[in-house]
């Protein structure tokens, strides 16, 4: 019996093998050096089964499959190559080596819930090259995104870790600031804050999408009035291969632009002497003042050697305070990924360490991130999807509002050293030294980061989507400031000795929940028109809870337990306390249509109601519609060899927006203050509100082509108009009517531009390649309208307009210089009808001109890879034009404040005597107090803020496979890179920085090895 | 199957709890259902109280309360002011007219709000009276402060600009009324508010009495001295001369409580800190010598006004007897924290009867004069004394009992063309009784937005 079962059995296995094996695909891959390739996976696409290659790159794949099915040989760190089955028994594959290595695992999850291919078709969306956002190596995640697509506008604001400015296609408001401005940034179908998405680590994106004209962000409604950046996080291996990935970057960080050239130590003191202020030794030891004030001296003569002395004793010295002060720091990134997966889930962890040091001691950013995601398969309907989250951020800055290290460098004396005594920091009532100077304020500001997000992606019947996404995003926010009782601020206040030392603690929790759910429903029919209708419920609800403490006392103990409770009247300690919940429901719908795939059309329309709003002006909409046409589809163009492919779209969009408003603004709100008023309460009005606000309404329009030659040379152009009315800004009003500003609509303002790239890859010719992508925006702003003025000034001060019809509205305002007049040695003005006005006279509003753009209108890039066998170079440079920025000046010294030192060459170019011809700098014997119209930039000091920089270079060298094999078998990939930001700048700008306008901040060079090891 | 509708039960499950947009913010109250309560009016009132400006020193400052010591150069603001320097009095003018306008659109806040507030008792029906008439009365004293700095006087012109009258807390572009037209609002004001009051049981709430004061007040000003007297002597009546006992006046400056206050503001804030210049060297300014001579020994009033300080001179070891401001400056000397600020007080309405009954020659002048003399211990007036000489005598006593208290720049504006003539001769000021400078200017941030606004003679108005 048994035997008959073993033959039974064994015949059924023989059939069984012959039913399902009847196919033989047998072949040999090599890399593209002709080596063979083992461990290459071989499979049927859409298969389960699959093989791989032996030790020589030898394979055998058995199965069932037809003709038409694809051959798919994948290996990690390669391109993959697919082959269609034509029936062959044979298929040799010669795979290249794949420079964007981990990002080319397959997504299969569509995390981002509101990332529907359809608005594609008509709408901008441009994607950030996320490979090269890794090369870069710099820690702020939103200053790597600067250059990244063409309208994205990152400025940096200060030092390391201070939040750079972002906007999409310029300012959409009359009103400031980022609250008005800011794009909306959405991780994962999640909205996440501005400072969340900072500290997010590079490595865990798979990829940034930049979303500008309306009909790509009307499906986030109102909320994207500024555009949207989506993030779309990385995901597991549903191939099943596990794979574990480390990457490296240790390097240094230099000095950057030294900007303003200060004095040696012969020309400060010689300085010192021309401006007689005894304090300093220039003049103080010079033979000028012994025969002024000891003329008949007996002992002139001996005094006079006596000061040569003391003078030439100070010339040993030369101390360069740009290299003592700016600091040469360290940079290290640290990051492990796991990734990997079964048939029906995969998953993708990582752990994330950077640290970057400042220019200055006391400056320093530090992170560490987390990162997990889950996906799994729900039978054959869809997905399931979870991601969670964790991250610490700390920044730690010397600078504050009224101190700040590195401005020391303009200060300091080159005769002074870091021992003793400073001349330029002494005064009547104190002497301070070096170590003083740079303990007077520090700031320590801490993130921690948690979220949570799961997404379901379903499609229970052919052609209908359901997506949903819920999470939520906790961000603790902490900062700590401290300024000592021995800082110079503190001991000249005049308070109390028990009671000097600032200290301000303060902790914020922001709490962002939202939750989408989106149905969509695709069908073709006739075969010809494809038609897409869906619809969307969203629900984002954000809490924000602050607390602060203010308290003085502390001394020099950092800490908010030295409070001196004891203190009462203006120094007694003080508590601050927020709470904003806020929430916000919105509901869509959307659909599009395509017809032969060469013409679309799509229409979206979404109304959001906030809570922030009174109920009756709390629905808002915005809708958008946009076409497409790819001539390039029809049967006469289809084969072009020369144009391969022409794409056209154009939009229009609205947006009713309300952002930034609360509730105070349209509606009596009321607050309780902490103070009394006798035995009551005060409960006060936040501001005078307006019945009559409306929200403003964006317009936009925009045009793209694209249109690719040769397969090779992509160009692409897009025009767009925003146009923005009912502007709303906060405006001075009547005093009479107890408030002094209420938010009003009050305008029309405009922005219009140009973006146009080219990428051409230029040679691809095994071992060389060779790309290239320029890239170039323009943005021109404008107030179209004032509705109750036609130039309006925001300050009863002011002398120089803030608006004015007809105008670009970041206009720098100021007057128009004649120089020096070599009589008086003022600096003389021209009034408007061309006569000179001197410069202590209050300058008139007609005498004020424009001096040119506060924000550079030309922004772009120029990126360059090329690759050599196992090399690849890569290079990013950035490039801003077209604008104007005033100098601080602070450096030119009066003879007040001969102490400090000066910039190189003042000495030359200063007035001293009647007939001193030519002169840029005035008078040092006025005080600036008394010349009124210095308060104003003017046409001789403000300079062209533009720059060209490098902003990135990588050169990477892939160890080859075969070398990997046999030396460490255990590496499936490597690589070595020499990476590096920020390495020069070029710009007609005298300052150190024309981007902050700021003598303390810039970006500082930061050059390391990368090595990245994948197991 | 099952799945799926677990599926959908999670879908379903997501968005019960999306959720309602009524979300109330934890200290932000909007209306209609922000002020409903008598107890949230009465908070918000509070906030038009401490909205008040206290322009006594600036006032002081201008009037001839003080002298000026050495010290004085090494403030410039100061001594612009001290001087009279147009770029002083824009500065002043400005804080003066936001501060009083803040005010009063306080006190319009809680006038609007009124009829939304729901009273369960009788009792909240009283103190909701109370509310309705201290907002009144609030808002006529604003008014008649801001007409007595930014318009002529009535006897220059009733027709003349006053100041804005501001009925409505919304955003308006208002032309000023006449000065006769403020007036009458400013009378009707708190003739309304006198119907409804109850007197209020803290010193720093108005009351009946401030509204009778201020009418006394009102009509003197207005040249209606019967209706003054009637007003003042109201006043009298329920304070009596007795409330003036010496522990009482000089607890006008403590924190303890005094019947001689009809009205004080309460504050938290430093009050009368400008006056010094450091705890070593001394003030800027010091009280009026004359002034200083004037007060008789004995007399309360001097001892009170005049804090001594050996001031260090400018050459080092030299010192000198210095006649340093009293009262909130010697609290600020003596480190105790001001908590009132005297705004009505029971002198007061002796004073503006007294004056009254002169200026209509009703013969009872004297008596009042003398029984508030006596209780502050100075010497009497002579019986037979009448006439201008009553007055000046009347309005000297007054400055020796409101020095630094900034009651004396409006006498000073009200009379400088007859009895107070000649005042500026004594402190070599040199302020002709025509000057532009009389009237403060509108402030730009007022007639900058606002297209009817008309600016004060000799003021400049930039244009835009």
């Amino acid at each position: 019996m048994k035997t008959y079962l073993t033959i039974f059995l064994s015949l059924f296995c023989l059939w069984a093998f012959a039913q399902s094996n009847d196919m033989v695909l047998t072949g040999t891959v090599t890399d593209q050096n002709g080596q063979p390739l083992p461990g290459v996976t071989v499979r049927i696409k859409g298969a389960l089964y699959g093989t791989s290659t032996d030790g020589n790159g030898r394979y055998t794949l058995r199965g069932y499959w037809e003709k038409g099915d694809v051959v798919l040989f994948t290996f990690i760190g390669m391109k993959d190559v697919a082959f269609k089955y034509e029936g062959q028994r044979v298929q040799d594959a010669a795979m290249q080596e794949d420079s964007r290595a981990l990002d080319e695992v397959v997504v299969r999850a569509r995390p981002n819930i509101n990332e529907i291919d359809l608005r594609a078709k008509t709408g901008v969306v441009q994607t950030v090259d996320v490979k090269r956002l890794n090369e870069k190596p710099m820690m702020d995640m939103s200053m790597a995104l600067q250059g990244s697509v063409p309208g994205l506008i990152v400025t940096n604001t200060g030092d390391l870790g201070s939040k750079p400015k972002i906007r999409v296609r310029g300012n959409s408001s009359f009103r400031e600031g980022d609250a008005a401005n800011e794009p909306l940034y959405v991780l994962d179908g999640k909205v996440i804050s501005s400072d969340a998405f900072m500290t997010l680590n590079p490595m865990d994106i798979a990829e940034i999408k930049v979303l500008k004209d309306a009909a790509a962000c009307a499906l986030y409604g109102i909320k994207a009035a500024n555009g949207v950046i989506e993030i779309t996080s990385q995901r597991g291996n549903p191939d099943g291969e596990t794979t574990v990935n480390y990457s490296f970057n240790m390097g240094i960080t230099t000095r950057g632009r030294r900007g303003v050239e200060m004095m040696d130590t012969d020309e400060k003191l010689e300085l010192e002497r021309l401006l007689q202020n005894a304090a300093a030794p220039g003049y103080r030891y010079s033979e000028d003042y012994y025969r002024r004030y000891y003329a008949n001296d007996p002992r002139l003569g001996e005094m006079i050697a006596y000061g040569k002395h003391i003078l030439d004793s100070l010339r040993q010295y030369n101390t360069d305070w740009f290299d003592e002060l700016i600091r040469i720091s360290t940079y290290h990134n640290h990051n492990l990924s796991l990734r990997g997966g079964t048939e029906g889930t995969s998953y993708y962890l990582s752990a994330n360490y950077a640290r970057q040091g400042g220019r200055v001691p006391g400056n320093d950013v530090q992170r560490f991130t987390a990162h997990l995601t889950i996906d799994r398969q729900l039978d054959k309907i869809g997905y399931l999807s979870l991601g969670a989250e964790a991250g610490y951020a700390e920044t730690n800055t010397p600078n504050g509002s009224s101190t700040s290290p590195t401005e020391l460098i303009y200060v300091l004396n080159p005769y002074e050293t870091k021992e003793g005594t400073l001349v330029s920091y002494s005064s009547s009532s104190a002497d301070y030294t070096y170590d003083d100077l740079l303990s007077q304020y520090s700031e320590r500001s801490t993130d921690k980061r948690g979220s949570l997000s799961g997404s379901l992606n379903l499609e229970p019947v052919e052609g209908l989507q359901i997506d949903a996404v819920g999470g939520i995003d906790v961000v603790l926010n902490e900062g700590q400031t401290f300024t000592p009782s021995t800082s110079i601020t503190e001991r000249t206040s005049g308070v109390p000795e028990e009671e000097r030392g600032i200290l301000t603690k303060a902790k914020n929790v922001t709490t962002n929940i939202s939750s989408n759910v989106r149905l969509t429903y695709s069908h073709t029919f006739g075969e010809k028109h494809d038609l897409t209708l869906g619809g969307n419920v969203d629900f984002y609800k954000t809490d924000v809870d602050n607390v602060s403490i203010t308290g003085y006392g502390v001394g020099t103990h950092n800490t908010a337990a030295a409070i001196n409770s004891s203190i009462t009247g203006n120094r007694k300690p003080q508590t601050g306390a927020y709470k904003e919940k806020t929430a916000q429901v919105g509901i869509g719908v959307v659909a599009g249509y395509s017809y032969r795939s060469t013409y679309d059309l799509f229409f979206t329309y979404k109304a959001d109601a906030s809570s922030i709003l009174p109920k009756d002006k709390r629905w808002n909409t915005a809708w958008a519609v946009g076409i497409g046409w790819t001539p390039t589809r029809y049967e006469a163009l289809k084969d072009s060899r020369v144009l391969t492919s022409l794409n056209l779209k154009a939009s229009y969009g609205n947006t009713a927006s309300l952002a930034g408003v609360s509730a105070g603004s349209t509606i009596g709100t009321f607050s309780y203050s902490t103070d009394y008023y006798g035995d009551q309460r005060l409960l006060y009005m936040l501001e005078l509100y307006n019945h009559e606000l409306k929200p403003e309404q964006t317009e936009s329009v925009d045009f793209s082509l694209t249109a690719e030659f040769f397969h090779r040379l992509t160009l692409d152009a897009n025009f767009y108009r925003r146009e923005t009315s009912q502007a709303l800004l906060d405006v001075p009003i009547p005093l009479s009517n107890g408030f002094t500003t209420l938010k009003r609509n009050i305008g029309v303002l405009r922005n219009d531009g140009v973006e146009a790239g080219v990428h051409a890859r230029l040679v691809e010719r095994e071992p060389w390649r060779f790309s290239l992508r320029t890239s170039i925006a323009y943005n021109r702003n404008k107030v179209v309208d004032l509705y109750y003025t036609d130039r309006l000034y925001t300050s009863g001060e002011a002398v120089v307009p803030d608006y004015i019809v007809g105008e670009p509205y970041d206009i720098v305002y100021g007057l128009k210089s004649l120089g020096i007049n070599p009589i008086t040695g003022l600096p003389v003005f021209e009034s408007s009808d061309g006569t000179e006005v001197e410069a202590n006279k209050t300058p008139t509003r007609d005498e004020i001109v424009v001096l040119g753009h506060g924000t550079p209108p030309y922004t772009g890039i120029i990126n360059l890879s090329a690759a050599y066998r196992a090399f690849e170079l890569d290079m990013d440079f950035y490039y801003v034009f077209g604008g104007v920025k005033a100098y601080d000046y602070s450096y030119v010294r009066y003879a007040d404040d001969a102490t400090r030192n000066a910039i190189k060459g003042q000495t030359e170019n200063m007035w001293f005597k009647r007939g001193d011809e030519g002169k840029k700098y005035y008078s040092p014997f006025y005080t600036s107090a008394n010349l009124a119209s210095l308060d104003y930039p003017n046409t001789e000091n403000v300079g062209k803020s533009n720059y060209f920089k490098m902003s990135m270079l990588s050169l990477r060298y892939r160890v080859p496979q075969r070398i990997l094999e046999e030396h460490c078998p255990f590496v499936r990939y490597a690589s070595l890179a020499f990476q590096a930001s920020n390495l020069f700048m070029i710009t007609p700008y005298k300052e150190s920085d024309p981007e902050t306008g700021s003598l303390a901040g810039t970006l500082q060079p930061v050059l390391t090895i990368n090595l990245n090891l994948t197991f | 199957m099952k799945r799926k509708q677990y599926i959908f039960g999670i879908l379903a499950g997501l968005y019960c709890c999306a959720c309602t947009l009524d979300i109330p913010y934890e200290n932000q109250f909007s209306d209609p259902d922000a002020v409903a309560t008598v107890e949230a009016a009465r908070e918000l009132l509070a906030n038009a109280y401490t909205t008040m400006p206290n322009p006594e020193f600036d006032l002081s400052v201008l009037a001839d309360d003080f002298e000026s010591t050495y010290l004085i150069s090494k403030n410039t603001s100061l001594s612009y002011l001290y001087s009279w320097q147009p770029s002083a009095f824009e500065t002043l003018a400005y804080t003066l007219w936001q501060g009083y306008y803040a005010a009063i659109a306080n006190a319009n806040m809680v006038l609007e709000r009124l009829p939304g507030v729901v009273c369960t008792t009788a009792e909240e029906e009283v103190e909701l009276g109370c509310i309705e008439s201290e907002a009144k009365v609030l808002k006529a004293w604003c008014y008649f402060d801001l007409l007595r700095l930014f318009a002529v006087t009535p006897d220059e012109g009733e027709e003349m600009p006053g100041i804005v009258l501001k009925d409505k807390l919304e955003m308006a572009e208002l032309s000023r009324s006449s000065v006769g037209a403020c007036i009458g609002a400013i009378r009707d004001l708190l003739s309304e508010s006198l119907l409804l009051v109850r007197e209020p049981d803290e010193v720093y709430w108005l009351g009946n009495l401030s509204a009778e004061y201020l009418l006394a007040e009102l009509e003197l000003y207005a040249g209606n001295y019967r209706d003054a007297a009637a007003h003042a002597a109201g006043v009298l009546e329920t304070k009596g001369y007795d409330v003036m006992t010496e522990d009482n006046y000089r607890n006008l400056w403590s924190d303890s409580e005094s019947e001689e206050r009809i009205f004080a503001l309460y504050t938290t804030q430093s009050f009368y800190s400008d006056l010094n210049y450091d705890w070593e060297k001394g003030d800027y300014l010091v009280v009026n010598p004359d002034l200083v001579e004037s007060f008789a020994p004995g007399d309360l009033r001097g001892e009170e006004s005049i804090y001594w300080f050996r001031m260090p001179g400018q050459v080092i070891g030299d010192t000198a007897d210095a006649a340093n401001f009293g009262k909130y400056n010697r609290m600020l000397w003596e480190q105790e924290e001001v908590r009132y600020i005297n705004k009505f007080r029971v002198a007061g309405v002796c004073l503006l009867l007294a004056e009254a009954y002169c200026r209509d020659n009703d013969s009872r002048a004297v008596d009042v004069m003398n029984r508030y003399l006596a209780q502050r211990g100075a010497p009497l007036l002579d019986e037979g004394v009448s006439g201008e000489a009553l007055l000046r005598a009347i309005l000297d006593e007054k400055h020796k009992e409101f020095v630094g208290e900034g009651v004396r720049y409006f006498d000073l504006k009200r009379c400088r063309k007859e009895v107070l003539n000649g005042w500026d001769k004594a402190v070599g000021r040199n302020i002709a009784n025509d000057d532009y400078r009389w009237t403060f200017p509108i402030p730009k941030e007022e007639y900058l937005y606002n297209n009817y606004m008309e600016q004060n003679e000799g003021w400049t108005k930039i244009e835009l």
